[in-house]
């Protein structure tokens, strides 16, 4: 008797508490396969990160490393008319991000490039301190020079945080140790784990770079501003088929970057997290 | 060779033979009985001849062909005679027949129109009397049906033949040679009628309305062919032969076709209902004609119950499936749509109909079934015509319900399992409006609401009203009810609710579904709370409460509907108001293994909650309280699964701490604090209490309580060796993990747990390690000698320890403190 009471007033309560979330959310919930793939997201390069405790790669090697595959790039066709606008542009503002107070690692020694003639807006980070920036990128930007710096200070997050030396230290571990054909045996495993920083990655970066604009004394709000810039449509749509969160959880895993809803979100809190600062308000 | 009626006439001849020597053996036993001697007559009368015996009678030996063969001499006629009275006979009539068609063929060449008709016309009514000549006159019996039936042919060509054929075109008015022709058909019907014969009875009237359909033209109404249907239903309820039915049927929608035609070609600024009706009308009385017949006391008397009940079935089924596809085409074609009011307008020639068959007929007449689906289905014509795709839901819904309900009251299997099959495509047409607005998605989900509560109705009325009377087949369906029911009342909640209490009100839903089925015992119900009850949590893991989900409300959205979901689940669990007794019967999965699994599902819950709600620095203490609680209640319940579970969570903190205190990027770390420390250091130590637990001997300890065990001390002490690497260096960590070491040495020796006594062990042996390889050759002499001089301190301890306590403790490694 005492269970079927308990259960009554269980009923009770919880058909309030679903009136309750039912009236009182000011953003609607939906279905979603993306918290999971979260959370499966965030210890997806953990291995990598706890190999480098273990395994460490110098930042000479890093360097290294860097500018093999920077050569192995090349520079793209010649720049346009305003080329030499724009490559200033991003000189100035990579150089002044790098000097600022939080850089350590490869402080002082960034090299930022533009690469003519591919007009995706998009950059890059490769181990070392070598950033480069895709024309495209670069004129959408080319009037938002406190966003542009918000980029740039992403993709020396990666760096700065080790996300691109993740990608090589096995196989040059493997070399150094005589054991090449490992490191070549290991090579398509590495190439996958090359294809993209994880989310959980791109979100470390995104954080990193709102402590960095502040340490380089700009206004941690303009990352916000690059992401209105560079965010596509985000789909807010509450009620959706299984056949729509399916595509969204298969399309969020093969993206280079999270959903510009979570960024966005994630980025704000983060600058609310930042302790005030005279001039430079966190809200 | 001997002719087979020779050989007959021999045997009837023997037989004679036989009668009379059976006779006059009689004679002579009476004869001899009469003078004293003893009768011969116990022996059967022998069969001189063979003839009694089972084999055939040996054939007669080959006469000598100068000598003609026994059957001649015992039929008494001769050779002569039998070729005088019998071959000549027909070759005489062969002859004269040859002779008659060359006149024919030569009078044909020579003669006139009407001349031709005539001699064709006597032609055809010879054979019709020489058919009916035969007919008593066998072997040539078996000819009559074809002779006859052939000779009325010839009559119908002649008499078609008077009118189209210019050669031998004799009338010049239509209406003459349709009456002419209807005259033929009298006759031969009539002629059938009279000798009760079927074959010449169905060709009789299929030939009527080919000719009739043949000549359309001259027939200036469809009403014509109503009338004859009128004819031929009423010589077929009076003679007692319902096969005329089958014909007539077809013939009467052959004879349609050119109407239907005509009114599918109409132009179309002509169309309306008024110029529709009059075309409609004769096809409409048609259908009802036949439609209504087997309620009629005469014909219900003469062809139910009777060997006609399955060509009547036939014609009827026929009957009804043709005239809805014409009717239905017909009006879609002239129309150009099938609206609500005109399906509705149509399926009542098909409701009313079946209604009355479910009263007055007996259920096994198959047209009985055909009406209701038909009137369904054009029903389910107009409301899938609908515009509006909320409206043709309701409309939907209301159609297929009726008609449960009708088979439910009347108890008419047609008609409910027509209603069940079109309920289910309900729910296709939800998913389709339930994409639409807010306010389509609520009227929607209102609608599969009402959907639920008739379900469930249906459901109990299917157990209280058919108990026993419905076939095996149909038997699974007084249950389907219920899942139906069930299915339409969560998707209801679906559409009307976000997903966010969409999960708590599901769980709420699996709560009550477990109490009503108890309470209504349905053990169905209780297999469909049980899977919704998992289903709930695992429906939580996948909601996604918006990207400000912490700044959305007081308390935050997932945090209360996670926790409304462990409640519930928990309550399932723990509480479990469904007697065991009371799901023994369910076999597809037992109350048992669905609590462990709900177990499961709610460790997977609550860990998602608190791995996306916390700060991870504070999930590491929320994990680890969260694993202590259930290794105490798996003890405490012994609930193997329970204590897995605490093992998996006590793993998830140990690498929750690795990650976020140890691991974690420097740059994006603010200054660590001490409360992170306590939270730490404290997560770590609660680990050990699960040690306890693992240890007490009070309670039996399994296998798993021993695996358990290493499992918290190792993890447990690695956490707090982890953090001393991590924030100490040199010879302070060489003492801080000493210090680790003797103290778990220590606790290990009191409480005589080897799972902490070895693996201090092993980190003593570390720090020796460490001090011997490492401190040696990069630390500078001063703090040499303070880690060397403190590990060997602390290494003596231990040993005096294990002299003097440990002795204890090593009675039984495995065993509880003393």
């Amino acid at each position: 008797m005492g269970k079927r009471i308990l259960g009554l007033v269980l009923i009770s309560v919880l058909a309030g508490a679903a009136v309750l979330l039912s009236v009182g959310q000011r953003v609607p919930s939906r279905e979603s396969a993306l918290p999971l793939l979260r959370v499966l997201q965030q210890h997806e390069k953990q291995a990598d990160r706890a190999v480098g405790a273990v395994i460490r790669l110098s930042p000479e090697d890093e360097r290294r490393i860097g500018a093999e595959i920077d050569a192995s790039l090349g520079g793209g066709l010649s720049p346009g008319e305003d080329g030499e606008e724009l490559e200033t542009l991003v000189l100035q503002t990579g150089r002044s991000l790098s000097s600022a107070p939080l850089v350590r690692r490869f402080r002082g020694r960034y090299e930022f490039r533009v690469i003519w003639g591919v007009m995706v807006v998009n950059a890059f980070a490769l181990p070392g301190g070598y950033i480069r920036v895709l024309e495209g990128l670069a004129v959408r930007f080319k009037r938002h020079p406190d966003a542009l710096a918000a980029v740039l200070a992403h993709e020396i997050g990666h760096v700065e945080l080790g996300h691109c030396a993740d990608a090589h230290r096995t196989r040059e571990w493997l070399q150094k140790a005589g054991l090449g054909p490992a490191g070549d045996l290991a090579g398509p495993l590495r190439a996958l784990a090359e294809l993209h920083f994880s989310e959980a990655q791109e979100l470390e970066a995104d954080e990193y770079s709102v402590r960095l604009l502040r340490s380089a004394g700009l206004d941690p709000r303009a990352a916000l501003k690059a992401m209105d810039i560079l965010a596509g449509p985000s789909s807010d749509e509450a009620r959706r088929g299984p056949a729509e969160v399916l595509i969204e959880g298969l399309a969020d895993y093969s993206e280079t970057h999270p959903a510009g809803r979570e960024r966005r979100a994630r980025m704000r809190r983060a600058i609310d997290a930042l302790p005030a600062r005279a001039g430079v308000a966190g809200r | 060779m001997a002719e087979p009626n020779e050989v007959k006439e021999l045997r009837e001849a023997v037989e004679a033979l036989n009668r009379e020597v059976r006779s006059l053996h009689a004679e002579v036993s009476e004869l001899k009985k009469a003078k004293g001697a003893a009768p011969d007559s116990a022996r059967p009368a022998k069969d001189p001849l063979g003839l009694r015996s089972r084999k055939p009678a040996p054939p007669a030996p080959p006469a000598p062909a100068s000598e003609p063969a026994a059957f001649v001499k015992t039929a008494g006629i001769s050779t002569e005679q039998f070729i005088g009275e019998r071959v000549l006979h027909y070759v005489g009539m062969l002859v004269l027949a040859v002779g008659i068609g060359f006149f024919l063929v030569w009078r044909a060449a020579h003669t006139g129109p009407t001349e031709k008709v005539l001699m064709a016309a006597a032609a055809g009514a010879a054979l019709v009397l020489l058919g009916e000549w035969w007919r008593s006159r066998p072997p040539y019996d078996k000819l009559t049906s074809g002779v006859t039936g052939g000779g009325w042919t010839v009559l119908y060509l002649s008499a078609y033949a008077a009118y189209h054929f210019p050669a031998t075109k004799v009338l010049s008015d239509p209406s003459a040679e349709l009456m002419l022709l209807l005259g033929v058909a009298g006759g031969m019907i009539l002629h059938a009628l009279w000798r009760d014969s079927k074959a010449l009875r169905l060709f009789s009237f299929g030939l009527t309305y080919i000719v009739l359909f043949i000549c359309g033209a001259e027939v200036a109404s469809p009403f014509v062919f109503l009338v004859l249907l009128g004819a031929s239903a009423l010589i077929a309820v009076e003679t007692g032969h319902a096969d005329i039915l089958i014909v007539s049927a077809v013939g009467f929608y052959l004879n349609y076709l050119p109407e239907y035609r005509l009114v599918v070609s109409s132009p179309e600024e002509t169309r309306s209902l008024a110029a529709f009706l009059p075309h409609a009308a004769p096809l409409a009385g048609g259908y009802l004609l036949l439609a209504l017949l087997p309620l009629l006391p005469r014909a219900k008397a003469r062809l139910i119950g009777t060997g006609e009940e399955r060509p009547l079935d036939a014609a009827c089924c026929f009957n009804a499936v043709v005239f809805a596809g014409l009717a239905a085409s017909m009006g879609a074609a002239y129309f150009k749509t099938l609206t609500l009011s005109r399906a509705f307008g149509l399926s009542l020639f098909f409701v009313v109909p079946g209604l009355a068959y479910a009263f007055a007929l007996p259920r096994r007449l198959a047209f009985a079934s055909t009406a209701p689906v038909l009137g369904l289905l054009i029903l389910a014509g107009g409301v899938f015509s609908m515009v509006s795709p909320m409206l043709k839901m309701f409309a939907w819904l209301g159609v297929s319900t009726l008609w449960v309900w009708i088979g439910l009251l009347l108890d008419h299997k047609a008609w409910r399992v027509s209603g069940l099959l079109t309920a289910l495509l309900t729910f296709g047409f939800y998913i389709h409006v339930v994409r639409g607005s807010p306010a389509d998605r609520l009227s929607a989900s209102t609608a599969l609401y009402l959907f639920a509560a008739l379900s469930y109705l249906a459901s109990r009325y299917y157990r209280l009203w058919l108990k026993g009377e419905v076939s095996a087949w149909e038997e699974p369906a007084k249950e389907l009810w219920l899942y139906v029911g069930s299915a339409a009342l969560v998707l209801a909640l679906w559409g009307s609710l976000d997903p966010a209490p969409l999960a708590v009100a599901l769980i709420a839903l699996a709560i009550a579904g477990e109490f009503a089925a108890v309470f209504f015992g349905r053990i169905h119900l209780w297999a469909q709370a049980s899977a919704l009850s998992l289903g709930a949590g695992l429906y939580s893991l996948f909601i996604d409460y918006g990207p400000d989900v912490l700044e959305a409300a007081a308390v935050s959205p997932r945090l209360l509907t996670c926790a409304c979901v462990v409640a519930g689940m928990a309550y399932l669990h723990y509480a479990d108001p469904t007697p065991p007794e009371f799901t023994r019967p369910w076999k597809h999965w037992a109350q048992a293994g669905h609590r462990r699994w709900l177990s499961w599902a709610m460790a997977a819950v609550a860990s998602l909650a608190v791995y996306q709600e916390f700060d991870p620095r504070l999930r590491l203490p929320l994990w680890a309280a969260g694993a202590a609680l259930l290794y105490y209640l798996g003890s405490l319940r012994d609930e193997p699964h329970l204590k897995a579970q605490a093992v998996i969570l006590c793993m998830t903190t140990a690498v929750e701490g690795v990650f976020s205190y140890l691991l974690y990027p420097k740059p994006l770390l603010s200054a660590p604090s001490h409360t992170d420390a306590a939270l730490y250091w404290g997560s770590s130590l609660l680990l050990l209490l699960n040690l306890w637990w693992s240890k007490d001997s009070r309670r039996r300890l399994t296998s798993l309580d021993a695996q358990a065990s290493w499992v918290f001390c190792l993890l447990s002490l690695t956490m707090i060796a982890l953090y001393l690497v991590k924030e100490l260096d040199s010879y302070r960590l060489t003492m801080a993990l000493s210090l680790e070491g003797i103290l778990a040495l220590v606790l290990g020796i009191v409480l005589g747990y080897l799972e902490l006594r070895l693996p201090a062990l092993l980190l003593l042996g570390g720090c020796v390690v460490k001090a011997v390889l490492f401190d040696t050759s990069h630390l500078p002499l001063p703090e040499r000698v303070a880690s060397f001089v403190v590990l060997g301190i602390i290494l003596l301890a231990a040993s005096m320890m294990y002299v003097r306590i440990g002795r204890h403790g090593q009675k039984d490694p495995g065993a509880g403190p003393d």
